[in-house]
């Protein structure tokens, strides 16, 4: 499965792809994109079935990202990565259709628990 | 609601514990008078706080060779900005969430200095040894 990371943090790109690794997620291929912008031309050309993105992002946050999908009608498994948490911005991310939302500072075990019954 | 100097310790060494597998050890000393990258995120809202993460050059380029997984002399200082953003974008983010509330998280601003200025008193301070550097992480009222 391809998973497509969006974060406009090249570190933080670099330590989810690293930790996707880690919680053993290895055959998966993973792309890359620094914005909103971007990932929707990555989820064009190369059709990822999961999508991890960050929330707070310039140009186009990640919220609107998921809400640009869905209102294309894109219905792709997309769960944020993110600093921000709270009951708010869970209530507004399940809204729009996120299936979850994993909280910085995060472990492989916790990638492996929300990610497994998605990527099995 | 406020955060003291302990929880701001606490939360601090679970960002770079949980996700650069680095244990930093709290240190008396104050920032040196060196150039100083420093790394803000504000909280603007029902809060309004600015939390700012001060590294000296060893310690930026210390969490930067760590999150790139790279030899500390091969690390770019565009990575090393980013780095250190982004560990001041995770407080942030878990200050956020402790203080509650409606509030917003700014993206990381950066700036380099020539020396910490505590122009208003913080109301915690946490400050670490850091591979022969001193990261400080400050939470103001803004």
């Amino acid at each position: 499965m391809k998973i497509l990371v969006v974060d406009d943090s090249k570190a933080m790109r670099m330590i989810v792809i690293r930790t996707l690794k880690q919680a053993g997620f290895d055959d998966c291929v993973t792309l890359e994109a620094s914005s909103g912008v971007e990932a929707l031309e990555v989820i064009a050309k190369e059709r990822p079935g999961l999508i991890l993105s960050d929330w707070n992002m310039p140009e186009m946050k990640g919220i609107d990202l998921l809400k640009k999908l869905r209102a294309d009608g894109n219905e792709t498994p997309f769960g944020f990565i993110t600093s921000e948490s709270g009951e708010d911005i869970a209530h507004v991310a399940t809204e729009a259709g996120a299936m979850f939302i994993v909280t910085k500072p995060f472990t492989a075990q916790k990638f492996g628990d929300v990610l497994s019954p998605i990527l099995a | 609601m406020n955060i003291n100097s302990e929880q701001l310790a606490e939360l601090t060494r679970n960002v770079c514990q949980a996700m650069l597998g680095l244990d930093i050890t709290p240190s008396p000393s104050p920032a040196s008078s060196e150039t100083q990258l420093t790394s803000k995120v504000c909280i603007s809202g029902q809060w309004n706080r600015t939390i700012e993460v001060v590294a000296s050059p060893e310690a930026a380029r210390c969490l930067a060779a760590t999150m790139f997984c790279m030899d500390p002399s091969e690390v770019a200082a565009s990575e090393i900005e980013d780095a250190v953003s982004e560990v001041a974008n995770m407080i942030g983010g878990n200050v956020k969430g402790i203080l509650g509330g409606d509030c917003e998280l700014s993206l990381p601003s950066i700036e380099s200095q020539s020396s910490v200025t505590l122009e208003t008193e913080p109301i915690a301070k946490a400050t670490f040894d850091l591979d022969n550097g001193v990261l400080q992480v400050l939470l103001k009222h803004s």
